[in-house]
């Protein structure tokens, strides 16, 4: 059976190595080829141009371990997010933060319901992350789940 | 009452003997043991990622049992929820939880020299601390900045890394590092359920790697009974894991592990790669996992069938054809993966060249199962991504 990863195998990239490492930048350029490749993707749903695009990201510093962006889900306030690269990545998941909705996540969170954290845990316990994955695929998978499901429940409950 | 004349008795006797003498009254029904001699284990390093439910027990056994040096690894600490596994006392609360176990071990066996390390090994000094550990050459990856060590028991080799986490993606980084670095770790963990567990075993170079093999998931009923909090509840506290724990279960997979760890170390009996535990059943069972000769951590993985649809052109395909092992299943499941390349391009409405930009590169990263675009195609797509970022980040 084909999983999600197999299918979006193009949002994947090749060089396993993680931060401070030797071919860290490679890892890097792969990572921006395979966000390019998201992008394009989206557009080509979306049959748009970029500027419907949900999300925005780039570095924030030189050896792009931390990354910062921002969603923007449809008819709502725009959120900014934040990315942090550990030096155990690729084999953990990059930690994801929305710092405006911090106040409503903690890191012991890890239910279904209240997961208000945006968190690997939802990634690692459906054991589909490995080190092939890359930030595109996590923007796929975990950033826009939030943009879709999480932030709308939040503000149907009326806690933002 | 009974503490105290047994130090009287042991201040008395201590009187008369000295230490070493002493000693083998601590390990005298160890020293009974047929089959090995946990002497061996005086003179022995491990180190414990980990110190919660699995990882304390895991510590209480090994210095029980007169393990050498004991280097322990946890960014954690202690809550009352932390109570109901065994080991640590109400009034520890609020210490890191490394304090509070090498607290313990001083009393529960203080020949064992405790390393404690308050930190995150997947990140910044514990992950320097963490290769600094398990690189027996001490000039590797990370050893930055503990030039001071060396001779001490920290400078000492590992001879065994227990996996006492509670996330995947720490243990395939423990794994990954582990098998980089020849140690063999021993991994263990419990269905979020409680009742359920497994030992995993990797002995790099002899045993698959916990990448080899996918982890046992929802399909095979290691999940099933996780209950779903409602947040509505009165007595619903947010803040809180809702993953039970049982000492049960903890201190069952936490033997076996270092029953396993003790096979190996000391040289007896038949290591089991992987444990099955179900308490709910009662039942035990080994399963000896296949070595994946396609892993892209403990095989000379990386490099398959998918290659050669883009090797086409220099001709190359036929050498990675022969190379590859035909029986491997990965490499079918490579296959599948070059005809999505297919689609996936052709969805591509920019990319109509894209279709080439995928070519086998082999440098110093060795192969991947991803093939990879071009040096010049992968420059590109950085320089375009960042003239993108920066323009939205104008825009923003």
């Amino acid at each position: 059976m084909k999983k999600e990863e197999d299918l979006f195998y193009f949002l994947q990239c090749s060089t396993v190595v993680s931060p401070g490492e030797k071919g860290w930048d490679m890892r890097v350029k792969e990572e921006k080829y395979a966000l390019l490749k998201l992008m394009e993707y989206l557009d080509y749903l979306e049959k748009g141009d970029g500027s419907r695009r949900w999300f925005s990201i780039r570095p924030t510093d030189e050896s792009a371990t931390r990354w910062t962006g921002i969603i923007s889900p449809p008819k709502r306030q725009d959120y900014e997010f934040t990315l942090i690269l550990k030096n155990s990545y690729p084999f953990t998941p990059p930690a994801a933060s929305i710092p405006a909705l911090m106040k409503y996540t903690d890191r012991k969170l890890e239910d279904e319901v209240l997961g208000l954290r945006l968190c690997d845990m939802h990634m690692e316990s459906n054991y589909w992350w490995n080190e092939h994955c890359g930030i595109a695929l996590y923007m796929k998978r975990e950033i826009s789940y939030w943009v879709q499901a999480i932030i709308f429940d939040l503000d149907k409950k009326g806690w933002i | 009452m009974g503490n105290e004349m047994g130090n009287e008795m042991g201040d008395e006797l201590g009187d008369e003997l000295d230490g070493d003498t002493m000693e083998p009254d601590r390990y005298h029904r160890l020293g009974l043991f047929p089959h090995a001699d946990f002497g061996r284990l005086r003179s022995m390093k491990v180190i414990v990622v980990g110190v919660g439910g699995l990882g304390a027990v895991v510590c209480d056994i090994l210095a029980r049992c007169g393990i050498g040096t004991l280097e322990i690894f946890d960014y954690d600490t202690l809550e009352q929820a932390n109570m109901n596994r065994l080991i640590y006392r109400p009034d520890q609360v609020g210490m890191p939880k490394v304090d509070a176990i090498a607290q313990y071990l001083q009393l529960a066996n203080p020949d064992t020299k405790v390393i404690a390390n308050s930190q995150d090994v997947t990140i910044d000094k514990g992950y320097s601390r963490l290769l600094y550990s398990i690189n027996s050459d001490k000039s590797g990856e990370g050893c930055e900045g503990n030039e001071g060590n060396e001779g001490s028991s920290e400078d000492q080799k590992v001879d065994a890394l227990f996996g006492c986490v509670d996330s995947f993606g720490v243990r395939l980084f423990l794994n990954a590092k582990c098998v980089k670095a020849g140690v063999p770790l021993f991994d263990g963990g419990t269905s979020l359920d409680g009742i359920r567990g497994s030992v995993h075993v990797v002995l790099p170079g002899e045993t698959p790697c916990y990448r080899c093999n996918r982890p046992l998931t929802e399909s095979h009923g290691m999940t099933g009974f996780k209950p779903k909090p409602d947040p509505n509840a009165p007595d619903h506290v947010t803040g809180l894991c809702h993953v039970t724990s049982l000492p049960t279960t903890m201190s069952i997979i936490a033997s076996l592990q270092c029953q396993e760890a003790f096979k190996h170390l000391l040289g007896f009996g038949s290591v089991a790669p992987y444990l099955i535990y179900d308490g709910a059943d009662g039942t035990l069972q080994r399963v000896d996992w296949v070595l994946d000769p396609g892993c892209p951590i403990c095989g000379d993985g990386r490099a398959q069938k998918n290659e050669k649809r883009t090797d086409d052109s220099d001709g190359k395909a036929q050498e990675d054809e022969e190379g590859a092992d035909d029986s491997d299943g990965r490499a079918q499941e490579a296959e599948e993966r070059a005809e999505d390349n297919d689609v996936g391009t052709q969805d591509d409405e920019e990319g109509a060249d894209d279709k080439d930009d995928r070519t086998d590169v082999n440098d110093e990263t060795g192969k991947s199962r991803i093939p990879r675009p071009s040096p010049d195609v992968l420059d590109r797509a950085a320089r375009i991504f960042d003239e993108i970022s920066s323009k939205e980040n104008g825009r923003d």
